[in-house]
C-alpha cells in the first residue's frame, strides 16, 4: 500500500518536472530574438498586466501602453505634448461651442473597412453612454453633440466654452462601429481591431499580448514587426530580465539601479520628466490638521531635497504647487516652503500641539517609485519634530478607490497625479472644487472663493486669462498649505542597445517611434 | 540529576552551541536599548544603504551597514529578537495549552467531543499552514496582536492530535486504571497522572514549534500581512531589502542570518532535549 503511494507521488513529481522543462523550453524560444528583422521580437516589461483590450473603457497608463499601439486617436500629441493631426488631418473653431473637424480618408480598421465619420460619433456616444459604465465618461461629458456632415467631415459641439476639448480628443482612441456592432462589446474587449500600427494577435492573461506590425498602416508599415508586452510586478525582476536579454525595455527602473544598467554595455537609461507629481494630502476636516499652522508646521518639517537627493539620486524635481510644471497654470516663481525644523517646531507650539501626538499617515507601496521609501522616510522625519507617526501602507485597488470617492480618513496622505490635459484646470477642480467629493481642503474662509475661481476658469477660453486664474488659486493654497506638493518625477527606463527610442512625459510607449538600431 | 543533565548538555557540542545562541538572543531581546548602538527607527537618508563596516566604502559608526532609510541594521536586528522571541514564545504557549487541553479531553473521554475535534483538525491539516495563516490575516488585518491570534489558532491542531494519540495509549494502563478503582475524580486523573507523562513529549515539540513560529511570523511580515511596519521586524527587513539585493546584499543577508542562526538554535536544542526526555531512548 505506501509502497503504490510513494510510487504515485513519484510519478506526480515526474510528470512536474517534465511539465517544467517543457515550458522552460518555450519560454527560451520564444526569447530568441536573433535572427534577420522580420524575427526580431521587441520585448516591454510593465509592472502589471493591461485590464482590458478596450481602449474606451479605463484610465490607466499601463493599459493604454497596450491599446495605443493598436488604436488611433482622433488628434494626437507629439513627444512634447502639443496637439497634432492624426485621424482628423485638420479643425477649425467654428464658434466658442462648435468645432470643426476633417478626417483623412486613407484609414482603414486591420479588417479592411474604412474609417469614417461614424466611427468618431460612435465613440464619444458609446463613452458618454451611462450603461457602458466607461471611467473616460467625465472627460467626454461636456460634448453635447457630434454631428456627422458627411463620412469625412464632422462637427462636435459643447454645452459650453471647453478649453480642454483639443486634449480630450487627442486621448479618444477611435473603435470600428461596424465591428462592435457585430461581435458585441465583450469579444471586442478581448480580440479588438483599430486604425493603429499594431493588430492584435494574442493576450494571455498575466503571461504575456502579443502584437503585430499593421503592414498597411496609414503612416508607414512600422520597423518593429512583433511586439510583447509582459507584467512583471517586481522591479528588480525587470532588471534581472533586461540584464538576461529578455526585455528591450522596462518601466520604473529603480534609481539606484541606474548606474548598474549604465555600466552595461549592452544597456542604456532612458529618462523623461514625468507630468507625475507626487504630494501628500490632509483630510482637514480632521481636527488635528484643520489648523494652518500644523500644516504649515508639517510643511517645514519634511526635507523634501534630502528625500529626492538620497532616494532618487537627485532624479526628480522638488516642487510647491499641486500642479506638473508642463500644464498651463504652473506658477514658476512660487518657491516651496523648504526643510526648516526650528520654525516647524516654533508652529507647532503656537498651535498648541504636545509632543508625542499621534497622526495618522497613509501610502501606496509599490505604485509609484519608491512610494514606500518616500513614506517612511517622511514618517520619521515628523518624528523628529515630535509627532508619533502611524503609518500604514495599504493595497493600491483600496486605497484608489478611497481616495476617488472621498473617503481617505488618514491625516495626511501620499498619492501621485499625472493629468494628461496639459492645464492645471482638470486637477485643481478635482483636488479643491467642493462640488466634487475629492475636495479633502474644507475650510469655509477659503472654499467659496476657491469654487468661483475655479468655475470662471472653466469658461475662459483664452489662455492668459485661465492662466491668471489659476495663479490666484495656487497662491491661496500655498499660503493656506492645503497640500504638501513633494516632487515632480522622473521617468526611467532601461533599454537594450538593440533599440533607439526617447521616452515621452505622458509614459506612453510609441513602439511605432521604436527602430532597430542594426 | 540537573548537574547530570547540565553535564549532558556541554558534553553535546551541536546542542551547547544551540544554547549559546538561544542565550545570546534571549539577552539581546531584554537588554536591546543597551546593547543597540542606534534607536532602530533612527533615521538619516544622507546615510543610506552604507556596506557593513568592513566593506572599503564602509563606516565604522556601522558595523553592518544601514538600510535603505539610513537606519543601523545591527540595531534593528537586536530589536528585531524581541518580536520573534515574543511571537515565538507566546504562540506556542497558546497554542500549546489550548491543544493540550484538548488533546487531553478527547483522548480521554472518547465519543462525540474526541470525533468532533479529531474531524476539526484533519479539515484544518488539509489547509497549507501559511496560505490559511495568510487568510485569517488578510481578514483581521495586520498587527502584533493579530500575527499572535493567527499562528495560535492555526498551531493548536498538532499538540492536540499528539497529546490526544498518548493519552489513548496511557489511558489503558495500570496506573490509570487503578487511580479510577480508588475512584479518583477524572480532573484529577487527566491533570495529575497523565499530562505529566505527556509533559516531555510537549515540551520537545513546543520548542521546535518555536522556531517554526519565528519563520511564519518573518513569513507573514515579508508578505506585508504581519507585524506593523513601524516595529523593526527581521520579516519586514527581509521584505525592506528585496528591492535592493542586487546593489546591497547587506540589508537582506544580515537578518537573514540571524533568523537562519536562531532557528538553527532552537532545533539543536530541540534536538537534544527530545534525546534527553524520550523514555524510549534514554534505555537504550
Amino acid at each position: 500500500m505506501t509502497r503504490t503511494l510513494f510510487n504515485r507521488n513519484r510519478l506526480v513529481i515526474l510528470m512536474l518536472v517534465v511539465v517544467l522543462i517543457f515550458t522552460g523550453c518555450q519560454a527560451a524560444t520564444e526569447g530568441d530574438n536573433n535572427g534577420d528583422d522580420t524575427e526580431k521580437v521587441l520585448t516591454v516589461l510593465q509592472g502589471v498586466d493591461p485590464t482590458t483590450m478596450d481602449p474606451n473603457m479605463h484610465s490607466e497608463t499601463p493599459t493604454a501602453n497596450v491599446d495605443r499601439q493598436m488604436f488611433d486617436s482622433l488628434l494626437d500629441q507629439d513627444d512634447s505634448m502639443n496637439i497634432v493631426e492624426s485621424l482628423a488631418s485638420s479643425w477649425e473653431m467654428q464658434d466658442e461651442t462648435t468645432w470643426k473637424f476633417y478626417l483623412r480618408d486613407d484609414v482603414f480598421f486591420h479588417d479592411g473597412v474604412q474609417f469614417t465619420a461614424n466611427d468618431v460619433k460612435f465613440t464619444i456616444e458609446r463613452i458618454q453612454n451611462p450603461e457602458n459604465n466607461s471611467s473616460q465618461i467625465g472627460n467626454y461629458s461636456a460634448i453635447s453633440e457630434v454631428v456627422i456632415e458627411d463620412d469625412f467631415e464632422l462637427i462636435i459641439k459643447t454645452a459650453e466654452p471647453y478649453p480642454l476639448l483639443l486634449v480630450r480628443l487627442a486621448a479618444l482612441r477611435v473603435v470600428p462601429k461596424h465591428y462592435i456592432e457585430e461581435v458585441g462589446q465583450e469579444t471586442f474587449a478581448s480580440e479588438p481591431i483599430g486604425t493603429g500600427p499594431y493588430k492584435f494577435e494574442r493576450w494571455v492573461k498575466d503571461e504575456h499580448v502579443t502584437l503585430v506590425a499593421n503592414e498597411d498602416y496609414w503612416k508607414g508599415s512600422p520597423s518593429v514587426k512583433k511586439v510583447i508586452f509582459k507584467p512583471v510586478p517586481e522591479s528588480a525582476a525587470r532588471v534581472m530580465a533586461l540584464q538576461a536579454g529578455e526585455a528591450d525595455i522596462i518601466v520604473n527602473l529603480p534609481p539606484h539601479q541606474v548606474s548598474e544598467v549604465e555600466n552595461d554595455a549592452s544597456l542604456s537609461v532612458g529618462q523623461t520628466n514625468s507630468t507625475r507629481f507626487i504630494m501628500l494630502v490632509f483630510t482637514t476636516k480632521n481636527q488635528l490638521v484643520s489648523d494652518v499652522k500644523v500644516r504649515q508646521a508639517i510643511n517645514y518639517a519634511i526635507d523634501v531635497d534630502s528625500i529626492v537627493n538620497n532616494i532618487f539620486s537627485g532624479r526628480a524635481t522638488p516642487t510647491a504647487q499641486p500642479v506638473a510644471n508642463f500644464d498651463l497654470g504652473f506658477d514658476s516663481n512660487l518657491e516651496p516652503y523648504g526643510f526648516n525644523l526650528e520654525r516647524a517646531q516654533e508652529l507647532l507650539s503656537d498651535a498648541g500641539i504636545a509632543e508625542g501626538i499621534v497622526i495618522n499617515m497613509g501610502s501606496p507601496s509599490g505604485r509609484y517609485p519608491m512610494d514606500k521609501e518616500v513614506a517612511e522616510a517622511i514618517a520619521a522625519q515628523l518624528g523628529s519634530v515630535g509627532f508619533d507617526v502611524n503609518l500604514s501602507f495599504e493595497e493600491w485597488g483600496s486605497y484608489a478607490t478611497n481616495t476617488l470617492q472621498g473617503q481617505q480618513k488618514h491625516d495626511v496622505w501620499l498619492i501621485g497625479w499625472g493629468s494628461s490635459t496639459f492645464d492645471a484646470g482638470s486637477t485643481l477642480d478635482f483636488w479643491l472644487n467642493t462640488n466634487l467629493i475629492t475636495a479633502y481642503y474644507q475650510d469655509s474662509n477659503y472654499n467659496p472663493v476657491l469654487d468661483e475661481l475655479l468655475n470662471e476658469s472653466k469658461r475662459t477660453m483664452d489662455d492668459q486669462a485661465r492662466e491668471s486664474l489659476y495663479h490666484q488659486v495656487i497662491e491661496i493654497i500655498h499660503e493656506q498649505a492645503a497640500f504638501v506638493p513633494l516632487y515632480q518625477q522622473v521617468d526611467l527606463y532601461g533599454l537594450s542597445q538593440r533599440i533607439s527610442w526617447s521616452p515621452r512625459p505622458d509614459e506612453i510607449i510609441r513602439v511605432f517611434n521604436i527602430d532597430w538600431n542594426e | 540529576m540537573k548537574n547530570k543533565t547540565l553535564k549532558m548538555l556541554i558534553k553535546r557540542k551541536t546542542a551547547l552551541a544551540g544554547a549559546i545562541i538561544i542565550l545570546i538572543v534571549v539577552v539581546s531581546a531584554i537588554l536591546a536599548p543597551v546593547f543597540s548602538p542606534y534607536d532602530p527607527n533612527e533615521s538619516d537618508l544622507n546615510k543610506r544603504l552604507l556596506p557593513p563596516s568592513w566593506d572599503d566604502e564602509g563606516s565604522s559608526e556601522h558595523l553592518l551597514g544601514t538600510d535603505h532609510l539610513g537606519r543601523d541594521i545591527l540595531s534593528r536586528i537586536i530589536y528585531g529578537t524581541r518580536i520573534s522571541l515574543l511571537v515565538g514564545i507566546i504562540t506556542v504557549l497558546l497554542s500549546g495549552i489550548f491543544g493540550t487541553v484538548l488533546g487531553l479531553l478527547g483522548g480521554y473521554y472518547r465519543g462525540f467531543l474526541d470525533s468532533f475535534l479529531m474531524r476539526l483538525t484533519e479539515v484544518q491539516l488539509a489547509f497549507p499552514f501559511i496560505l490559511l495563516a495568510l487568510a485569517i490575516m488578510s481578514v483581521l488585518g495586520p498587527g502584533l496582536r493579530n500575527v499572535i491570534l493567527v499562528l495560535s489558532i492555526t498551531g493548536w491542531v498538532m499538540y492536540s492530535r499528539l497529546v490526544r494519540g498518548e493519552v489513548l495509549l496511557l489511558r489503558e494502563l495500570e496506573y490509570v486504571k487503578a487511580a479510577k478503582a480508588l475512584g479518583q475524580k477524572n480532573g484529577k486523573i487527566i491533570f495529575g497522572h497523565i499530562l505529566p507523562n505527556v509533559f516531555p513529549t510537549i515540551v520537545v515539540v513546543g520548542t521546535l514549534r518555536v522556531a517554526n513560529m519565528i519563520i511564519a511570523e518573518a513569513s507573514l511580515t515579508f508578505l506585508g500581512l504581519g507585524v506593523e511596519s513601524r516595529i523593526p521586524t527581521w520579516g519586514s527587513m527581509l521584505a525592506d531589502g528585496r528591492g535592493y539585493i542586487t546593489s546591497a546584499w547587506w540589508v537582506t543577508a544580515f537578518p537573514g542570518i540571524a533568523i537562519m542562526l536562531t532557528v538553527l538554535g532552537i532545533n539543536l536544542v530541540g534536538d537534544w532535549l527530545r534525546d534527553v526526555l524520550d523514555p524510549r531512548l534514554k534505555t537504550s
